[in-house]
């Protein structure tokens, strides 16, 4: 019997065999992020002054580690042009250079995710879909014409289990086009759409998800989406210096449940100016489909309800904006004189033509809140 | 943006959460070890009999699942003995399950977050008594 059992087990061997076997479970680490997808937190909404991240003093900073950008530049959470509340986010550049601020979640040593910095609300995976702001430029920060763009607002994703020293290990560096009026408060949406990515071809890089890899998801986690990766981000004016004050107020994630044809519509922006009436939606159509010339985006505004629950045709139609022949990364907007004295919301949207989908969005007129 | 209880916020969507894909100490998983599910932990606020890490429900959910609706997690309580009421304040964990040929191995409890179940809203009746006058 014992020699019988020495033979089997020197059948078991070789021991590469064995251990192959008999590897030890190794006891998982808890899930994380686990929380209820709520409706939307906010980033920041500078009621509590500049806020620090560990060793930086300023998790919202000038960005002067560029050529071109501005040395003198200051930036400071103060009244002087407070869209809610009683103080915003108000970056000076004196002109001697581009404006160019940063969402700096830098501590010294890691970046953390824009999420892990919220002031108010808590993250969960794949709650939030959108990021809003308020933004005004002063008198004289003029957008470009020729359907060009003044702002590049810079984006980087990083996979969640990413290396925390860099911002964007396992994800990339995106770009989304913004062209607002100055002298008025701006409401920008955006929208997991941008106009470009570090490395990437000239042409749209579409709406990025969440599998798939970069670029047509966000990382390669293959379960973060476009604002869960989200790490630093910036405001630049990277084509013309603009001397004067850049304001920003609310900055909100939310999920957007609505239909919203980010695919052709991207980057949105509004505004309403009260002294002229003008209602200006602002936006980059998709580089793929649009240079056709058939193409057409009509607005639509109502003070009643929500476009999504009027229907576009319910809305009234305040402009239109026709093909513009060019190539790629071509911002749009369409305006028109309309009286919103008094209206606390104004509800807008696009679409373009010969689609049943379009773009919405609200925008408090003299309502508090974004 | 109000958020008129926000200890207990209402569950209007749903819960989720990151799979973890580390071990204990965040040392690396053996190769052949996968996750195969997790299990939602849940208790009423002011319950003196149970507390964190010990829940009166559990609901175990598949592998892979990364989200749980409100809807369905009101179905599966509504399974389960003495069931939470609507409007209820509950906490809440969640805890992960990986095997490695046919052994299993349980995290730990994340830390408990707070919500209550949504009232279902009825729908009122017509007004009355119109007409013109």
């Amino acid at each position: 019997v014992l020699d019988g059992l020495g033979k089997l087990l020197v059948q078991l061997r070789p021991e590469t065999h064995l251990h192959a076997e008999m590897a030890a479970i190794i006891t998982p680490a808890a899930p994380t992020g686990f929380g209820v997808i709520g409706p939307g937190a906010i980033l920041d909404h500078f009621e509590e002054g500049l806020r620090s991240y560990g060793a930086n003093p300023r998790l919202w900073d000038c960005y002067k580690g560029e050529a071109g950008t501005s040395q003198l530049a200051t930036i400071a959470v103060d009244s002087v042009r407070p869209k809610v509340g009683t103080k915003s986010l108000h970056y000076t550049n004196p002109g001697d250079g581009r404006s160019y601020f940063h969402f700096y979640c830098n501590n010294g040593s890691i970046w953390s995710f824009t999420h892990q910095q919220l002031v108010q609300g808590a993250w969960s995976l794949n709650a939030w879909n959108r990021m809003a702001f308020w933004v005004w430029h002063d008198p004289g920060m003029t957008p470009i014409g020729n359907n060009g763009h003044l702002v590049e607002l810079g984006t980087y994703t990083r996979a969640n289990n990413g290396d925390a020293t860099t911002q964007n290990a396992g994800g990339t560096h995106w770009y989304h086009e913004l062209n607002p009026r100055d002298g008025v408060w701006t409401k920008v949406i955006l929208d997991p759409h941008p106009q470009h990515y570090v490395g990437g071809p000239t042409t749209d890089p579409g709406v990025v998800g969440i599998t798939g890899g970069v670029p047509l998801a966000a990382t390669n986690d293959g379960v973060s989406n476009y604002f869960d990766a989200l790490t630093r981000w910036y405001y630049d004016f990277p084509y013309v210096p603009k001397a004067g004050s850049i304001f920003v107020d609310q900055v909100t994630l939310y999920l957007e449940t609505g239909q919203d044809d980010i695919a052709h519509i991207a980057s949105l922006e509004a505004s309403w100016n009260p002294t002229t009436h003008l209602l200006h939606i602002g936006f980059c159509r998709n580089a793929h489909q649009d240079t056709t010339a058939d193409t057409t985006y009509t607005a639509v505004y109502s003070t009643v309800a929500p476009i999504n629950a009027l229907g576009f045709a319910g809305g009234t139609i305040f402009g239109s904006v026709g093909p513009d022949g060019l190539g790629d990364y071509c911002n749009k907007a369409i305006e028109g004189v309309v009286d919103l004295t008094g209206v606390q919301t104004v509800y807008l949207a696009v679409q373009k033509k010969g689609s049943t989908a379009f773009r919405q969005m609200s925008l408090p007129i003299n309502a508090a809140g974004i | 943006m109000s958020t008129p209880n926000p200890t207990f916020p209402p569950l209007t969507t749903g819960l989720s959460w990151v799979l973890s894909t580390l071990g204990v100490g965040n040392v690396a998983l053996p190769a052949g070890e996968a996750e195969t599910g997790v299990t939602l932990g849940l208790r009423l606020d002011g319950d003196t009999t149970h507390s964190a890490g010990n829940y009166q429900w559990l609901i175990p959910l598949s592998a892979g699942i990364v989200t749980e609706s409100a809807a369905a997690l009101e179905a599966a309580l509504a399974k389960l003995p003495s069931p939470p009421a609507p409007g209820a304040n509950l906490w809440a964990a969640i805890n992960q399950t990986d095997a490695l040929s046919g052994s299993p191995s349980t995290s730990a409890w994340t830390s408990e977050i707070s919500f209550s179940l949504p009232i279902p809203i009825v729908q009122p009746l017509p007004p009355t008594a119109f007409g013109s006058a």
